[in-house]
């Protein structure tokens, strides 16, 4: 479910990663001017991921495991094409299983998730000639942004 | 429970914490029991910029804040769009048609414009309380 900022973003995402079922937040239900709760409450109703900018939805307010699940993309300066492309290469990592559920932080290059009792950071590298993928686990510890 | 039975006041409490479903819709007779919520309280800074943002918001009609939308972040009325990220979208595409055509079609031109306008109240406020503050 995509976030009232991004809606321009939902034709570039279905080219990009054509198994994701992406819809904008109107399409399932939630106008714009809809509040930060009933639209993180409508994730876990509708079964969806949120996908939303910076973190104006506050991650301490909204924990993992108490929603379907919410990806912040921090896509300052970027345009449209190369935050598609950003999500396509999360995506691929195969890291997505870890999504539903749980906060996600997408950056340009890696990507950081919180699960209730793991930090999940995964890095990638394109290069000409191929794609390589780091995945790291840790346990949550107290510097997270996020406390439980 | 049955009908007649007589529970003691604070029963449903301690079922709640027991696990059992107790239920704090039930009229609070033991009000006691629960620890009282402490508002927090808002440090100078933070007041002083609800009021900056209040006075701007008051300049430009457009542009609303509301602590339940986007985390009280000043936003366009009637949208889910903040007026950081239309700044944003700006200096990606460079102008305001292009904003409106690439990134935010749902907004018109006059709702851009509010943003920017937003924008440059705030800073003047705040440069004009810095300057009195420096007096």
């Amino acid at each position: 479910m995509i976030d009232e900022n991004y809606w321009s973003l939902a034709p570039f995402l279905r080219k990009a990663v054509s198994w994701i079922n992406a819809a904008t937040s109107a399409e399932c239900g939630c106008p714009g001017r809809t509040s930060d709760d009933a639209l993180v409450a409508a994730t876990e109703k509708k079964n969806r991921v949120l996908l939303t900018n910076d973190s104006k939805i506050k991650p301490a307010v909204y924990k993992p495991c108490t929603h379907g699940g919410i990806i912040y993309l921090q896509s300052k300066g970027l345009g449209e094409s190369s935050i598609a492309e950003m999500f396509r290469l999360f995506c691929k990592s195969s890291n997505t299983r870890h999504v539903a559920g749980h906060l996600t932080f997408l950056y340009r290059d890696h990507a950081i998730i919180f699960t209730l009792s793991e930090k999940i950071t995964v890095q990638w590298h394109v290069s000409r000639r191929r794609r390589t993928y780091k995945t790291s686990s840790e346990p949550r510890g107290k510097d997270d942004p996020i406390v439980l | 429970m049955n009908v007649g039975d007589v529970e003691k006041p604070h029963a449903h409490y301690q079922r709640r914490w027991a696990g059992l479903g107790g239920d704090y819709s039930e009229p609070r007779r033991a009000r006691w029991i629960l620890p009282r919520k402490r508002a927090k309280r808002k440090s100078p800074f933070q007041q002083k910029v609800r009021e900056m943002l209040r006075e701007c918001c008051a300049l430009n009609p457009n542009i609303e804040v509301d602590q339940e939308i986007l985390g009280g972040a000043p936003r366009i009325g009637n949208s889910r769009v903040s007026v950081d990220f239309v700044l944003d979208r700006l200096s990606v595409h460079g102008s305001v048609k292009s904003v409106i055509k690439r990134s935010l079609p749902q907004l018109n031109q006059d709702q851009v414009r509010d943003a920017i306008a937003f924008v440059r109240d705030f800073l003047e406020i705040a440069c004009a309380e810095l300057e009195a503050n420096d007096r």
